[in-house]
């Protein structure tokens, strides 16, 4: 029997028991219900009482439109401004949600990445009423005159940065992505590593390590967990991409589809990278309560990252920590979601996590060969790696 | 035949397993013998690959055993162990894909297996919620799921009951009958003596005594008789070349070289008086194992032959 087929059997089996275990199927359900929340939420939350927005208005015209508009569904403060390039530097930096312009041209919007559906409805609903309270005023409009004031009003709109989706969704994105990938490692990870100790410490390891090369048992861990997360994050990434696609949110559906394939990559890379070192941290214990100190190692080296992930939002130390192994999982991708990252440093980063994983496979194989068989007792870190803990295999 | 070949494995600077020869032929059942910490597990596992042997060499049907061959051994742990929360026909019928077998035949052996070792009902019932008993059956299956060339059981007999000792024996003799040669370990002497053709006997990781067990009793030393004579037996003290091993009464426990000692022996004993008894006794596996084991006679040590 050839090693692939071997080493399929043992994913098969890792695959098999995981969908056979309620916590593992809880767990999907639950990021699942996180997804789906986080996506179906945030309009329906939105829904509640009138807006208030900060409008600029060049013009006196504007500034009455503005404050025409009754405070029903929308509450709208004007803010004059002297001129147009005015308006426009208050909506880039975002002093106001969007400008008004009211010229010969007739109602024109300006907004950064969008202008609120309210808002513009508000607006030209108002506008419509005043044009045709102008036409009776003044005695009455020709026929063609009152059928032009009666149908759906338009306004031109600019947005000055038409990506489609504001800073602080992306933001938002870039913090889900690094929970997930967070999450989805540590939850499986830790699983890799109470697999193989299960196996240790129901004794079925003799049994399994006397059939089957040991690096086979382990590639077969590796594949089949690896497959699993990958599964979990496409499954994820799937729902969030319906979900806005189904919530009517076009942009979001955009930016999804355009990032998640480099999250997937980012992610299977830095899973990948660690996995093999969690089996071994689940090798050096001999019983399941051992797993704790075993794995600590492993644990802060993925909190770390996630934490500094946070903390560390701009300048030079973000494009490091885009670039260093541990964390570029993390943080490429939310560079790459802001739009401040070349494809050639999302290339070179994802190359340097390839390279990584390939040398923390090569340390957790070696770790995981020799404390294996080891089922009495912790073994340290320099009896594993120094192969004096158990028996060369 | 599996055989071995001055076998050596250390730990540091102990030598768990030291300069081990014997052979498993087919057809039989060996029993392997030693106090704890003796080497037989150490032993299996190098035969296994699981522990990689410092010196010597392990061959099986003259070729060294590679992981083609290891794929063909079926292995009882002496620490028994399944995934517990696995049904038991899942997994064996894992176990045996993971030996190569092909999913339908796999099935086909896990089903054989769990009806004839009585396990048949339980088959979908995962391993920890089996009786002890039942777990120990299952370890069986696991072992001979894959229809193995080689058996290798640690201590297959450990916590069975009786009945559950005869049957596993039946079953053993069966696989043996069939040409499989068989290499089982155990402290138990009695069973051993009771099962086995054929005994290695370690200690302290040498090999003290190995060969069939109906030779090595009677082989090798000088023949021990029980002479119960009429009134008194401590005249034997007198006779000259006579290892008195022990006098009660009537009855003595005598070592004499030769036949012609022997018949010297009786001879006297009747010109004394009545003689009730004379009896050759062969030595216990047990007697032949401490005397062994106390670094007294090697001398039933069988010679393996390159």
């Amino acid at each position: 029997m050839s090693t692939w087929s071997e080493t399929r059997l043992v994913a098969g089996r890792e695959v098999d028991e995981k969908l056979h275990s309620k916590p593992f199927l809880y767990s999907i359900l639950f990021f699942l219900v996180i997804v789906i929340a986080s996506i179906a939420l945030p309009p329906l939350l939105t829904d509640d009482g009138p807006e208030t927005y900060d409008v600029a208005v060049v013009g006196a015209s504007a500034q009455q439109l503005v404050e025409a508009v009754p405070e029903v569904d929308v509450d709208l403060t004007a803010v004059p401004q002297p001129d147009t390039a005015a308006a426009d530097r208050a909506v880039r930096e975002e002093d106001v949600e969007a400008a008004v312009l009211l010229d010969g041209d007739g109602l024109r919007l300006v907004g950064l990445t969008e202008v609120p559906n309210d808002l513009r409805e508000a607006l030209l609903s108002t506008a419509q009423l005043s044009a045709l309270g102008d036409a009776l005023a003044t005695g009455g409009a020709a026929p063609a005159e009152v059928t032009r004031l009666l149908s759906p009003p338009q306004a031109g709109e600019v947005l000055l940065d038409d990506r489609g989706v504001d800073a602080q969704t992306i933001a938002l994105l870039g913090i889900a992505f690094a929970f997930v990938f967070f999450f989805v490692v540590y939850t499986f990870g830790f699983a890799i590593a109470q697999s193989v100790v299960q196996e240790k410490e129901s004794r079925v390891v003799e049994l399994l390590v006397s059939a089957v090369p040991v690096q086979t048992l382990l590639a077969g861990k590796v594949v089949g967990n690896s497959v699993l997360a990958l599964l979990q994050i496409v499954l994820l990434a799937g729902v969030a991409l319906a979900g806005a696609a189904v919530t009517g949110q076009g942009e979001l559906v955009g930016v999804l589809a355009a990032n998640s394939p480099w999250f997937v990559l980012f992610f299977f890379l830095g899973f990948v990278m660690l996995s093999c070192l969690w089996a071994a941290s689940g090798a050096l214990a001999s019983r399941t309560e051992d797993l704790q100190s075993t794995t600590t190692p492993l644990q802060l080296l993925v909190l770390l990252p996630f934490f500094a992930a946070f903390y560390v939002t701009d300048g030079v130390g973000r494009v490091v920590l885009s670039f260093l192994p541990i964390s570029a999982p993390i943080v490429m991708p939310q560079r790459l979601l802001a739009q401040d990252a070349a494809l050639w440093e999302a290339g070179l980063s994802a190359l340097l996590v390839l390279l990584t994983a390939v040398a923390f496979i090569g340390v957790g194989a070696r770790l995981y060969r020799s404390s294996l068989l080891r089922t009495r007792g912790k073994s340290s870190l320099s009896q594993a790696w120094s192969g004096t803990t158990g028996t060369p295999v | 035949m599996l055989k071995l070949q001055d076998v050596t494995k250390r730990y540091g600077s102990r030598a768990a397993v030291d300069g081990v020869s014997f052979e498993v032929p087919p057809g039989s059942l060996t029993g392997f013998v030693g106090a704890n910490g003796a080497g037989k597990t150490t032993t299996m596992r190098v035969v296994l690959g699981i522990t990689a042997a410092d010196a010597g060499t392990v061959t099986w049907q003259g070729r060294p055993v590679d992981t083609d061959v290891r794929r063909r051994i079926g292995y009882m742990p002496e620490e028994r162990g399944l995934y517990p929360r696995m049904p038991v026909r899942k997994q064996l019928v894992f176990l045996a894909r993971l030996h190569g077998l092909s999913a339908a035949r796999a099935g086909e052996r896990a089903d054989v297996l769990l009806d004839r070792l009585g396990l048949g009902e339980r088959r979908d019932d995962e391993v920890d919620s089996l009786s002890l008993g039942n777990q120990q059956r299952a370890q069986i299956a696991a072992a001979l799921v894959h229809e193995p060339d080689l058996l290798l059981l640690d201590e297959p007999f450990s916590g069975l009951d009786p009945i559950a000792v005869d049957s596993l024996t039946e079953l053993l003799r069966e696989v043996a009958a069939d040409g499989v040669p068989v290499l089982f370990s155990s402290h138990q002497l009695e069973l051993v003596e009771r099962l086995c053709d054929r005994v290695v006997i370690l200690s302290a990781g040498r090999v003290v005594v190995a060969g069939e067990v109906e030779q090595l009793r009677h082989q090798g030393r000088g023949m021990q008789l029980r002479l119960v004579v009429d009134p008194d037996a401590g005249w034997v003290r007198d006779v000259p070349g006579l290892l008195v091993l022990d006098v009660d009464g009537p009855s003595a426990l005598v070592e004499v070289d030769g036949l012609a000692g022997q018949q010297d022996l009786l001879a006297e004993a009747l010109r004394r008086g009545t003689v009730r008894e004379f009896t050759p006794v062969a030595p216990t596996l047990a007697e032949l194992y401490r005397t062994a084991a106390l670094g007294g006679s090697t001398t039933a040590a069988e010679e393996v032959h390159a």
